[in-house]
């Protein structure tokens, strides 16, 4: 009962992001500085003269009142109708239809790579702190760290693509595997941050009293890492995971650029150069949207890993 | 020993900060003159690191271009320090309504994935320099309003500032002369250690090609153009790359050993 008190609390400020999200999002359109009637008679040929503008503002209901073109343009978004694209007159959703699928293939699978290699690795690190590996990896995802993104795309498509040949230049005419370079770049540029932060959380954890209570009970070192260290950690790491997964999503749109995948990135920047702000306004909700799904997922998990945290969830609420 | 290495790395900085400015007086070349002759020209004698597509001098390119890339990213990094800490001092000092409408303001922008939030403000503004920086302040600055706000509450019940306060000290008086000198060192440490990530948003908005227009020199937009010749002409993005890497890794390494050096005086860890 209390938990579902909690729920609904939560509930509640994810609504109120919500709304701010999309508002934000809805003023976006305020920035830009064509007129979107323009646009639209530019589009199909007729020369705007003053009336004809007007004409079409009305028809686009560009000249309602501020509040009442926001609430409409939510309630679109809750029904799924996000508006026409101004370049070709379909529906936003269909665009988004195609594109966001990739989007999230893109970011699942380079946030499971970035676990696999990330939280082994950064648990060995801090096991064998100074040790020769672990100020190898340390240095490695420093400079890693450093590197802008899409350096590290254009040296895989250097090396794998011109050179060896493994994979074609263009991502997408290559199925599912086309995936593999995009995803291993996405992955690397988060994971060198995200090591440096296990190696961090399991420093902490490993200097508690347990640990030390353990090992002198003789129990495996290995069943002392991977089973309760690990597990006091998980509520930091997933946290750190969660906060890392704007950094993601941001890399999505350079990297879907570079490797041609017809995801959200890189319709929102066909969408820029064509002016049609309708695509951009949604690229920038749903990514928004998927970041503050993850994250609440992320809120709700809590409780379900650590027992403490239920607790104190029904004593808040 | 930290405080040596930390005004060592400081001093290193501050003369590529000069280099920067001065640095395309050594260009060999004028960076925008093109000859199509010379197009895509392997390094050599005459071109150090080749030329690009037009048969620009890349060297000369990567001098000029340097004071756009940093010095933007330094812009920026101004900006959002004086607007997020004028914020966060109102909203932490004052406290009541406005500091909960403010801090709603934060939640809000910072639920959105912030390169994500660049780049469609950068894309509805349309092109250009102005823009992209204008973007990148809209991206950053809930950080520095988050962090001053935390300070001074941390700093507002101090026993000097209440002793202030009963002397009949005025607002302004305790705003800037006791609690600014209080959290201006661990505000501008986490602005220097911002400065690398702000250099590499800024170039990843010129790669897309949402911040300087061509025919300007500037390295995020150098390494765009040369994506289309990566198979012929490599040094074309190696090159900027490379001096974009340098430069994130030297404000790097001058952030850190400034904290470290910060961290043994006992300053707080930010």
């Amino acid at each position: 009962m209390r938990l579902i008190k909690y729920s609904i609390n939560k509930t509640g400020q994810l609504i109120l992001i919500f709304l701010g999200i999309t508002f934000l999002s809805f003023c976006l359109t305020y920035l830009a500085p064509s007129d979107p009637a323009e646009i639209q008679l530019n589009k199909t040929g007729v020369a705007p003269t003053e009336e004809l503008l007007e004409k079409t503002r009305e028809e686009m209901g560009l000249n309602r009142p501020f509040p009442v073109q926001y609430a409409d343009w939510l309630k679109g978004i809750l029904s799924g109708d996000m508006g026409t694209s101004l370049r070709n007159g379909k529906p936003v959703l269909d665009e988004l239809r195609k594109a966001l699928p990739v989007t999230l293939i893109l970011t699942f699978f380079s946030m499971l790579v970035v676990t696999v290699l990330s939280v082994p690795l950064g648990i060995v690190c801090a096991r064998f702190q100074d040790s020769f590996l672990d100020r190898t990896v340390r240095f490695i995802t420093y400079l890693l760290a450093s590197l802008p993104s899409f350096f590290l795309a254009l040296l895989f498509l250097y090396l794998f693509s011109v050179k060896l040949r493994w994979f074609p230049v263009i991502a997408s005419k290559n199925g599912s595997k086309g995936y593999i370079m995009p995803v291993l770049v996405l992955a690397l540029s988060l994971s060198s941050w995200y090591i440096r932060q296990v190696r961090v959380v399991v420093l902490d954890e490993l200097a508690k009293g347990y640990v030390a209570g353990e090992r002198s009970r003789g129990v495996p070192e290995w069943q002392i890492l991977f089973r309760h260290v690990l597990k006091n950690c998980m509520l930091p790491l997933l946290t750190l995971l969660g906060i890392s997964f704007a950094g993601m999503l941001g890399g999505t749109t350079i990297v879907e650029n570079i490797f041609s995948l017809q995801g959200l990135g890189k319709m929102a920047m066909d969408a820029i150069s064509a002016r049609d702000y309708p695509v951009i306004q949604a690229y920038v909700v749903w990514l928004a949207l998927i970041f503050l799904a993850i994250n609440f997922l992320i809120d709700l998990s809590y409780g379900w890993i650590d027992p403490r945290v239920r607790a104190g969830q029904e004593r808040e609420a | 020993m930290k405080k040596k290495k930390a005004l060592i790395m400081l001093s290193i900085l501050f003369i590529f900060l000069i280099l920067t400015v001065v640095g395309r007086r050594f260009a060999p070349h004028d960076p925008y003159q093109s000859s199509l002759m010379d197009a895509n020209r392997a390094p050599c004698a005459e071109y150090p690191l080749g030329t690009d597509n037009l048969g620009r001098c890349v060297l000369s390119r990567i001098l000029e271009g340097a004071t756009v890339s940093v010095y933007s990213a330094l812009g920026v990094v101004a900006v959002v320090f004086s607007v997020g800490t004028l914020i966060g001092i109102v909203a932490g000092y004052g406290g009541g309504w406005l500091d909960q409408l403010l801090m709603k303001i934060t939640v809000v922008f910072q639920a959105f994935p912030s390169f994500i939030l660049a780049v469609a403000i950068a894309g509805m503004l349309g092109p250009g320099l102005k823009n992209a920086m204008l973007s990148l302040v809209v991206m950053y600055w809930t950080t520095y309003a988050r962090l001053a706000r935390s300070l001074v509450l941390q700093l507002k019940n101090e026993t000097y500032i209440q002793a202030a306060r009963i002397c009949g000290a005025k607002k302004r008086q305790i705003l800037f002369r006791h609690i600014l000198p209080g959290i201006l060192s661990p505000m501008l440490l986490t602005a220097v250690l911002d400065i690398s990530n702000v250099i590499l948003s800024m170039a990843g908005l010129s790669f897309l090609g949402l911040g300087v227009q061509a025919p300007m020199a500037e390295w995020g937009l150098m390494i765009s153009n040369g994506k289309a010749f990566l198979q012929t002409a490599p040094w074309l993005i190696l090159f900027p790359s490379l001096a974009l890497f340098l430069t994130v890794i030297l404000f790097n390494v001058t952030g850190d050993s400034l904290r470290d050096a910060l961290n043994e005086r006992g300053e707080t860890d930010v």
